[in-house]
């Protein structure tokens, strides 16, 4: 029962059966299950880099006066209106027609037998039909011709409607870039150390790239004012803000505003800017 | 075939150093179970004699049957285990000692410990066989594997190197035959650790039965001889 001797013979035994064993499990193609891990799906959003180059007083986009286009309601109510004329219209040539004929019949009978009169009678006829005719399609016409001038007049109300409303909302807008644009100014003035060479004439238009957290993400010279070191003073004062804290408000409040004046920043540097 | 990356198709897709490398570590690990295997049934053997030769010893033998039982069972070419070569060693000088006329005690026990100690000493080599082995292999080949690894990523970058759209699908294939390598050498390595462990545990185990066996059956002889003596 006990292995006597060293063994080694069974130990070689169960050593090279294990290994046996283990390279037949490869060779016959055997490898360790694996199912693909369903990954959770995320949905992804396109983001895409726009750069919108409206200057402040750039008009809204147009999906907003559309919306009045489709206000307006008198339109609405104008065919039945219109049916109601034609109606009327029709009524008023059926009797004429028939007060018409009648009178012709009168005539008819008064002339008697007369080819003549019955040739009239029957021009008569005609006419009168053409006639009323005629009425009832310039009748239509003036009742489509008033509908679309209500219509015509409603659109422009509301067009100006909109218009006084943009020109507020502009207005509120403007105020509101106007107070961002002085406090980037400020801050900017705040670490703008002029070089000696600058003069007063001197001006430098840097154009200044923000991302919405108010970061700099770089700064380039649009007009170069001759003088490197000016320019260069220019561009370090920008720099050395880093990032204009507060735009991180605007951009949270309104993202378009945002990128409307502040995505691309255009500024221009003048040493009397700052009262020196 | 390239869709199912089997590991065989990786370990033939591999290059030549790389399966150098894993050839070293299979056949490592080829030996190192064999010693697992061999270890494992001569120290279990090895625990079981000293066993058994306890039993023997203190049910209260006469020691000179004990000693000329072994010497049968060793012309019948049998195995003795190894706590009985330090008793026969030690009472062999024994008798040796005494047989000469008017004996110094203390120069007989010195010379049975010292007989005993040199038999103990080349037990404990028989114990110890073969385990530096296990235990280098168990430190040694993990690095081999790395080293595989190591290399065989390098294979695969300088391949990348050389393309156009560097996708994953490029790289993976290479990875994955270089993971192999490591894959190979923890294969060898852990088998070779516990092991390891286990058997110098056991071998200090038996080792240290074999002492306290030696220093008692010294304490034995060297009551007899002084009580001969006075």
């Amino acid at each position: 029962m006990r292995v006597r001797g060293n063994g080694y013979r069974f130990a070689v035994l169960a050593s090279g059966l294990l290994h046996g064993g283990i390279l037949a499990l490869l060779i016959s193609g055997w490898h360790p299950e694996f199912q693909p891990r369903q990954l959770p799906q995320t949905t992804y959003m396109e983001a895409a880099l726009l750069q919108v180059e409206a200057p402040p007083a750039a008009p809204r986009p147009v999906t907003k006066p559309e919306m009045p286009e489709i206000e307006p309601a008198p339109p609405q109510a104008d065919p039945a209106e219109v049916q109601r004329q034609r109606a009327a219209a029709d009524k008023a040539a059926r009797d004429k027609a028939a007060r018409e004929k009648a009178a012709a019949d009168k005539a008819a009978r008064e002339k008697a037998a007369a080819d003549k009169a019955a040739r009239e009678k029957a021009a008569a006829d005609k006419a009168a039909r053409e006639k009323a005719a005629a009425d009832k399609a310039a009748r239509e016409k003036a009742a489509a011709e008033q509908a679309a001038r209500e219509k015509a007049a409603a659109e422009q109300a509301a067009r100006e409607k909109a218009a006084q409303q943009r020109a507020a909302q502009q207005a509120a807008a403007q105020q509101l870039v106007a107070s961002y644009e002085s406090y980037v100014r400020d801050r900017i003035a705040g670490n703008w150390n002029r070089p000696p060479s600058a003069r007063r004439d001197m001006q430098v238009d840097l154009q200044v790239r923000l991302v919405p957290t108010g970061q700099v993400m770089g700064v380039a010279v649009i007009r170069s004012s001759g003088d490197p070191a000016f320019d260069q003073s220019a561009v370090n004062a920008v720099q050395q803000v880093g990032r204009f804290d507060r735009l991180q408000e605007l951009s949270r409040k309104d993202p378009l505003l945002f990128e409307q004046n502040f995505r691309t920043l255009n500024l221009t540097f003048r040493p009397d800017d700052l009262r020196l | 075939m390239t869709q199912e990356l089997s590991i065989w198709v990786l370990i033939l897709g591999a290059t030549l150093p790389v399966k150098l490398v894993m050839l070293i570590l299979f056949g490592a690990s080829v030996l190192s179970w064999v010693m697992i295997v061999q270890r494992g049934l001569y120290l279990r053997a090895a625990g079981a004699d000293f066993k058994d030769f306890e039993n023997t010893f203190w049910s209260g033998v006469d020691l000179n049957q004990l000693f000329s039982d072994g010497n049968q069972r060793l012309q019948g070419n049998q195995h003795l285990p190894g706590v009985e070569a330090v008793f026969r060693a030690g009472f062999r000088e024994f008798n040796r000692l005494t047989q000469q006329r008017s004996p110094d005690p203390d120069a007989v026990v010195a010379g049975v410990e010292r007989a005993m100690r040199v038999a103990l000493s080349r037990e404990e080599e028989k114990l110890n066989t073969h385990l530096p082995f296990l235990a280098s292999v168990a430190s040694v080949s993990p690095y081999i594997g790395l080293f595989g690894t190591v290399w065989g990523i390098m294979q695969a970058f300088r391949g990348l190197a050389g393309v156009q759209q560097a996708t994953l699908a490029v790289v993976a294939p290479g990875i994955a035959e270089a993971l192999i390598a490591t894959a190979m050498g923890l294969f060898a390595a852990i088998p070779a650790v516990i092991a390891y462990n286990r058997y110098a545990a056991l071998v200090d185990q038996v080792y240290s039965g074999y002492q306290t066996f030696a220093e008692e059956f010294s304490g034995i002889l060297h009551r007899r001889v002084h009580s001969k003596v006075s």
